[in-house]
C-alpha cells in the first residue's frame, strides 16, 4: 500500500505533484489500453421532493488515451423523480490525441426521467481533436426527457 | 478614573475586541480553501486506496461545502472504478476536481468510474466536477 497521506498545504502539494508526474513520465509510456466509464457522473434521485434550484457544472479533459473495446461515459448529469425550479447544467468535454477502437463513447449527456423544472439552462460544449476511431459509437451533447 | 479616562478605556478593550476576533475568525478564503489529495493507486483498490478517495470526495464531510482537488496515479492493469460516492445530505456545494494519471501497464483493460456522485433526498444546489484522464 502506497497511498499518501493528505496534506492541506497546497505548496506541499503542489511539489509533490510535480515529482510524482516526473515519476509518470519516467515511464516513457506513449499509450495505454484502458476501459473507462462514468468518469464524471452526478446522478440525482429525490424520492419525489422538491429542489428549488440545481447548478451543475462539469468539466472534462482526456489526453493520450487509447480507449479499446471498452465503453467511455463522461459529463452525466441524471436527475430522476424530482421537482426543481431552476435547473442549470454546463457540461464542456475535451478530448486530445487519442484512439478509440471498437469502443461507445459518450460524451456530455443529460437525463431526465419523470422529472421537472420550471427554467431549465442546459449549456453543452464538445471538443474533439486529433483523434481516431475505429468501429466506435460516439454520441455528444445528448439532452434526454422521458 | 476621569471621565475621559473611563472613555478611552472601554474604546480600548472593545476594540481590542474586535481586533482579536477579526484575526481569529477565518475569512471567507480560508474558509473556501481546498483540500489536496495524492493517491498512489498503482497497486490497485486497496481498502486505504478507497477509503482515501473517499473521504476526500466528502463522504464524511462535516460542512455545507465541499472542495477537493485530488490527483490519482493508477495504472491501465488496474484502472479506478471506484463507482458512486454518496454525499452527505448537509453538504450543499461540491467542488471536485479529479486528475487521474494513468501509467501503462499490462494488456488488460481495467474500468475507470471516478468523480462519479450519487444524491439522494436532499441534494446540493451547487455541483462543480472537474476530471482530466491523462495517459502517460
Amino acid at each position: 500500500m502506497k497511498t499518501l497521506q493528505y496534506f492541506s498545504a497546497a505548496a506541499l502539494a503542489a511539489g509533490l505533484i510535480g515529482s510524482f508526474a516526473a515519476q509518470a513520465s519516467a515511464q516513457n509510456a506513449n499509450g495505454f489500453k484502458n476501459a473507462m466509464q462514468n468518469a464524471s457522473q452526478a446522478r440525482l434521485n429525490y424520492n419525489g421532493s422538491n429542489v428549488l434550484r440545481f447548478d451543475a457544472d462539469q468539466d472534462l479533459t482526456v489526453r493520450n488515451t487509447l480507449v479499446s473495446n471498452s465503453s467511455l461515459r463522461a459529463n452525466s448529469v441524471h436527475v430522476d423523480d424530482s421537482l426543481i425550479s431552476n435547473l442549470d447544467v454546463d457540461q464542456d468535454a475535451t478530448v486530445r490525441n487519442s484512439v478509440m477502437t471498437s469502443s461507445t463513447v459518450s460524451l456530455n449527456a443529460v437525463d431526465m426521467t419523470r422529472a421537472r423544472s420550471i427554467t431549465t439552462d442546459i449549456d453543452q460544449d464538445v471538443s474533439v481533436r486529433n483523434v481516431t476511431a475505429r468501429n466506435a459509437s460516439v454520441a455528444a451533447n445528448t439532452i434526454t426527457v422521458r | 478614573m476621569k471621565r475621559a479616562d473611563k472613555v478611552f478605556a472601554n474604546w480600548f478593550y472593545g476594540t481590542s475586541i474586535l481586533i482579536i476576533a477579526a484575526l481569529v475568525a477565518p475569512s471567507d478564503s480560508q474558509a473556501e480553501s481546498a483540500r489536496f489529495t495524492i493517491i498512489d493507486a498503482r497497486d490497485g483498490l486497496t481498502p486505504d486506496v478507497l477509503e482515501a478517495y473517499s473521504e476526500a470526495m466528502g463522504a464524511n464531510a462535516k460542512t455545507p461545502l465541499v472542495k477537493s482537488r485530488i490527483k490519482v496515479l493508477t495504472t491501465a492493469r488496474h484502472g479506478f472504478d471506484v463507482g458512486a460516492i454518496e454525499l452527505p445530505e448537509h453538504v450543499r456545494h461540491a467542488d471536485l476536481d479529479v486528475t487521474l494519471m494513468v501509467q501503462q501497464g499490462a494488456s488488460a483493460p481495467a474500468a475507470i468510474d471516478a468523480n462519479h456522485l450519487s444524491v439522494t433526498r436532499r441534494a446540493p444546489t451547487k455541483i462543480k466536477q472537474t476530471t482530466r484522464i491523462q495517459g502517460h
